[in-house]
C-alpha cells in the first residue's frame, strides 16, 4: 500500500467503496463518515460525504450493517413461520409488511379472505400508517432540533400502540395477519376506543400544524431543500410520500386496489416542488386521509368470520407471484416462487426505502451538512427493510 | 416592506408554536412511573408461552405430541417424553428457550389440545443464562391463572345462544367474555 493519506477513508473499507470515494479527491475536499452510528441516520446507515468546506460535493451511501439474510431464511421456513419474520423488516410498520406477505401467499394459493378480515386488515394497516408517520414526524423534528415535537408524536403513537396491543397482544412485532385472514377478531371495546382516538388525533394534528406548517424557521429549513424532480423520482423507482411529494400521484391503493380499498373514499395527496417541505405536507395529509379510511372501515365493518378455510399444511401450487401493497413508506412488494412444497423456493422483498435511499446522493449534492440531515430524514429510511 | 412582512409572519408563527407548547405544559403528564406504577395489560397480552394445566389434577395438559416444537420457527421447544404402558406418551420435561423466544404465538395456535397459552408475565430477565431455559414446572406455574389458549374465548353454549339471539344485532365480537388473567403479572 502506498503512503496513507490522513484526509481520506483508510483502514478496512472494501476496495470498491474506497476507490470510488477517493477518486479524484481534490486537495480542498475532505471525506467524512456520517454514520453508521449517527443519530440522524435513523439506524445503521453510513453515508460517506465528500465535503468542500461545509458544502456537500458528493455522498456515497453504504448499507448492509443490518443484514440478516431474511430472504434466505424464508427458504428454510414454512409459509406461516415466515410471518413473524416480516415484522422485523420494516419494524416501524410491521403490520404493513405482514399484509404484503400474506397477500402474496394468498394470491399464490388463490385464497379469498372473508370480508370482515379484509376490513380489519385495512383498518390495522391504516392505523399503522398513522403510527409510522408519527414516528417520522417526531424524528424529523428531532433532526431539525425541535425535540418537543418528538415527545408529542410519541405520546400519540403510544395510543395507537395501545390499540394494537389490545387487538394483537404485542406493541411492535404483532404477528397478527395469517394466511387466510387475521389471527383473532377485534376485542370488545376496540371500535369505541378507535373512534375516540380518531377524534383526539384530529385535534392533535392541528397542533402539529400550528407548530410546523407556516413556521418561519421550519420553512427556511425545508422549502427548496433537496428538490427531486418527478422524472428522476420515477427513473429511480422512488416510492411512497417521497414519490408523491414530487407530484407523481401513484399510490398502490389506487393504482392496483387490494382488499377493500376500491370501496373506500380517500384522496392521494401530492406535492408540487418535490422538496423536503412537500414530502412533509404529503405525510401530514396522508395521516388525515388514513383517519378518514379508518372511520369508514369502522362504519362498514361487516360481521362474520375472520379466517378463511385454510388447509392445515400450507402448500401453494407451483408458480410465482408478485404482490404489492402501499406501506407507509411506499410500494412494498413480495415476490414468491413456489415449487409446490411447504417452503418458499425463493422469496424476494421489494423495500421502498431501498429505492428511496438511492436518491440521497442526487438530492444532497450542493447543500450543507445540516440540510443533508433533513433531506435524509425526509426520505424516512428504515434500515431493517433496506438491509433485510 | 418585505422585511416587515417577514418579521410579522415570524412573530405570528412563533406565538402560535409557543401557544401549543403552553397548552401542553398545562396538560397532565402521561409518563407512567414504571417500577412503582404498572401498566394495565389488555386481555390477550403476549408475554411468554406457558403450559396450561388440568384444573383438577394440576398436571400439564400437554400430550407430548410435538406439534408445537415443529411449528416454532426458531425451534426453541424441546419435548422429553416416554411411551407409557397404555401406548400414550407421558411428558417428562418440556423446555422452552425463553431467552430467544420472539413471542410470536405460533406455537400456541398450533397446539391441537389447547394446552399452551400466552402468559402475561414480562419481567423474566435473569442474571444466569441457564435459567432462561424454562422447564416444565416453571411453565406450568406461569400458565396456572389461565384456562384457555384463546384469550377471547367464548364458551360454546354461550356462543350458540348469542348467535341464536337476534341476528340483526351487529356485534357478535362485542359480547366476548374477557379471558382469564386480564390484570397482568
Ligand atoms: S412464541 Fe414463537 S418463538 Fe416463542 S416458542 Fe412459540 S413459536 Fe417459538
Ligand atoms: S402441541 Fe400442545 S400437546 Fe402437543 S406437545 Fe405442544 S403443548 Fe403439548
Amino acid at each position: 500500500m502506498a503512503e496513507i493519506d490522513l484526509r481520506t477513508v483508510t483502514g478496512g473499507d472494501r476496495p470498491e467503496l474506497r476507490d470510488v470515494v477517493q477518486k479524484d479527491l481534490h486537495e480542498d475536499e475532505i471525506l467524512v463518515n456520517m454514520g453508521p452510528q449517527h443519530p440522524s441516520t435513523h439506524g445503521v446507515l453510513r453515508v460517506v460525504l465528500r465535503l468542500s468546506g461545509e458544502t456537500i460535493v458528493d455522498a456515497y451511501p453504504d448499507i448492509g450493517y443490518l443484514h440478516r439474510g431474511v430472504e434466505k431464511i424464508a427458504e428454510g421456513w414454512t409459509y406461516p413461520q415466515f410471518i413473524p419474520m416480516t415484522d422485523r423488516l420494516d419494524y416501524v410498520a410491521a403490520i404493513s409488511n405482514e399484509l404484503t406477505y400474506v397477500l402474496g401467499v394468498e394470491k399464490l394459493m388463490g385464497l379469498e379472505v372473508p370480508p370482515r378480515a379484509a376490513y380489519i386488515r385495512v383498518l390495522m394497516a391504516e392505523l399503522q400508517r398513522v403510527a409510522s408517520h408519527l414516528v417520522w414526524l417526531g424524528a424529523f423534528g428531532g433532526d431539525m432540533g425541535a425535540l418537543t415535537v418528538f415527545l408529542y408524536c410519541f405520546r400519540e403513537r403510544e395510543k395507537i400502540l395501545d390499540l394494537f396491543e389490545m387487538a394483537t397482544g404485542a406493541r411492535l412485532t404483532y404477528s397478527y395477519m395469517r394466511i387466510g385472514g387475521v389471527r383473532n377478531d377485534l376485542p370488545p371495546g376496540f371500535v369505541e376506543k378507535t373512534r375516540d382516538f380518531i377524534k383526539l388525533m384530529r385535534e392533535r394534528l392541528k397542533e402539529y400544524d400550528a407548530l410546523f406548517t407556516g413556521n418561519r424557521i421550519f420553512e427556511a429549513r425545508t422549502k427548496g431543500i433537496g428538490p427531486l424532480s418527478a422524472e428522476w423520482a420515477i427513473a429511480l423507482s422512488a416510492a411512497g410520500p417521497t414519490l408523491r411529494g414530487s407530484g407523481v400521484a401513484y399510490d398502490v391503493r389506487r393504482a392496483e386496489p387490494y382488499l377493500v380499498y376500491d370501496k373506500l373514499d380517500f384522496e392521494v395527496p401530492v406535492g408540487k416542488n418535490g422538496d423536503t417541505y412537500d414530502r412533509y405536507i404529503c405525510r401530514i395529509k396522508e395521516m388525515h386521509e388514513s383517519l378518514k379510511i379508518i372511520e369508514q372501515c369502522l362504519d362498514a365493518l361487516p360481521d362474520g368470520e375472520v379466517m378463511a378455510k385454510v388447509p392445515k399444511v400450507i402448500k401453494p401450487p407451483e408458480g410465482e407471484i408478485y404482490a404489492m401493497t402501499e406501506a407507509p413508506r411506499g410500494a412494498t412488494g413480495v415476490y414468491i416462487v413456489s415449487n409446490g412444497t411447504g417452503n418458499p423456493y425463493r422469496l424476494h422483498w421489494r423495500a421502498p426505502t431501498f429505492a428511496n435511499l438511492q436518491l440521497i446522493p442526487d438530492t444532497v449534492r450542493g447543500f450543507k451538512i445540516a440540510d443533508a440531515v433533513m433531506i435524509m430524514g425526509s426520505f424516512d429510511v428504515v434500515l431493517g427493510e433496506v438491509d433485510r | 416592506m418585505n422585511t416587515l412582512e417577514d418579521i410579522y409572519r415570524s412573530s405570528v408563527s412563533f406565538a402560535k408554536g409557543l401557544g401549543v407548547t403552553f397548552k401542553n405544559f398545562l396538560r397532565k403528564p402521561v409518563t407512567l412511573q414504571y417500577p412503582d406504577e404498572r401498566p394495565v395489560l389488555p386481555v390477550g397480552y403476549r408475554g411468554i408461552p406457558a403450559l396450561l394445566s388440568d384444573k383438577e389434577t394440576g398436571k400439564a395438559r400437554c400430550t407430548a405430541c410435538g406439534i408445537c416444537a415443529r411449528t416454532c420457527p426458531l425451534g426453541l421447544i424441546k419435548i422429553d417424553s416416554v411411551l407409557g404402558p397404555d401406548k400414550k406418551r407421558i411428558l417428562n420435561d418440556y423446555t422452552l428457550e425463553a431467552g430467544r423466544c420472539m413471542v410470536c404465538n405460533l406455537c400456541v395456535e398450533s397446539c391441537p389440545f389447547d394446552s399452551l397459552v400466552m402468559a402475561n408475565d414480562y419481567e423474566l430477565a435473569d442474571y444466569d443464562p441457564d435459567k432462561l431455559y424454562f422447564h416444565k414446572d416453571r411453565l406450568v406455574e406461569l400458565g396456572r391463572p389461565y384456562e384457555h389458549s384463546d384469550p377471547f374465548h367464548v364458551d360454546e353454549p354461550k356462543k350458540a345462544a348469542a348467535e341464536a339471539k337476534p341476528a340483526g344485532e351487529a356485534k357478535p365480537a362485542g359480547e366476548a367474555k374477557p379471558g382469564p388473567g386480564g390484570e397482568g403479572a
